[in-house]
């Protein structure tokens, strides 16, 4: 290949680069997950998630130690992904769905 | 002997775009996990879009962005990291041998990072989550083998790799390979 050929390319090769940035990047902030607590705590006040409260109420948590606890987005639903301790000491995850309150097996699927 | 020192463009727009693209997002992704998803989540994927274009281009690119032209044989790497120890290395105009292969195999650990971490989201949860930390772990250190390799080579050959990654020339040398 000669040199203004492969230079040429190459450039387009930047182009494609800063094209999949920006798609990507686009529309950064209205589409952030809810990782930060204010936004946890106005959805909890607007109605729209089911407190935390609420679900550790569950006879099925009962008794198990919350190791943490978060509040995320995937694709367009939110879920609960809660990290317990259960009384033999053994680490598990469950997912909830933060809007009914059903259980899922994983983030995204039922 | 006379030092022919003529300036010449070893890299490309596009590798030193791609090199310096790929630390701002790898710092991206670093300092995001765990605390902005959605950052996290679109850096990641901007990385693996970079790792996709720099193979091809490693596949139809100018001369020294061309995998063939940095990959060189187990034992010729091996020769080349004797001639280190005994600090009178041959000079390479494009990446040495050692960084070569320093090359594809931090292509391979990204890609692999990013990969297990887009499965993150496809089932399995927990499994390819601690699968994507470890091999997070495992390219932070292949990331400062990189780093303290680069430094080691420029003292070695008494010139700047950082700028030249920079700026995309170098100095040409008489007995350069």
């Amino acid at each position: 290949m000669s040199e203004s050929r492969a230079s040429s390319l190459s450039w387009l090769f930047v182009a494609l680069a800063l094209g999949s940035a920006v798609v990507l990047f686009r529309g950064g902030g209205a589409a952030a997950s809810p990782g930060d607590h204010d936004e946890a705590h106005e959805l909890r006040h607007a109605g729209n998630i089911i407190p935390l409260s609420e679900l550790m109420g569950r006879p099925e948590l009962a008794g198990q130690r919350v190791l943490e606890a978060e509040l995320e987005r995937e694709d367009a639903r939110l879920i609960y992904e809660l990290e317990l301790l259960d009384d033999a000491g053994r680490v598990h995850e469950l997912y909830y769905d933060a809007e009914t309150g059903q259980p899922l097996r994983g983030p995204g699927e039922d | 002997m006379q030092l022919e020192r003529s300036k010449v463009l070893v890299w490309d727009p596009f590798v030193r775009m791609f090199h310096w693209s790929l630390v701002l997002a790898y710092l991206v992704v670093w300092l995001s996990a765990e605390e902005w998803d959605w950052l996290h989540e679109q850096a990641g994927y901007f990385i693996l879009v970079l790792i996709g274009l720099r193979v091809l281009w490693g596949l139809i690119g100018s001369r020294h962005a061309r995998f063939g032209d940095f990959l060189y044989s187990p034992g010729r790497t091996l020769a080349y990291l004797k001639q280190l120890r005994s600090r009178r290395p041959q000079h390479y105009l494009g990446h040495n041998p050692a960084g070569g292969w320093m090359v594809v195999i931090l292509l391979l650990a990204l890609l692999a990072t990013g990969g297990s971490g887009v499965l993150i989201g496809a089932g399995e949860h927990e499994f390819w989550e601690d699968l994507h930390e470890g091999l997070a772990n495992v390219t932070l250190l292949l990331v400062f083998v990189h780093v303290a390799g680069v430094l080691f080579s420029s003292l070695m050959h008494n010139e700047n790799l950082i700028r030249a990654m920079w700026t995309g020339t170098k100095l040409r040398r008489d007995a350069d390979v």
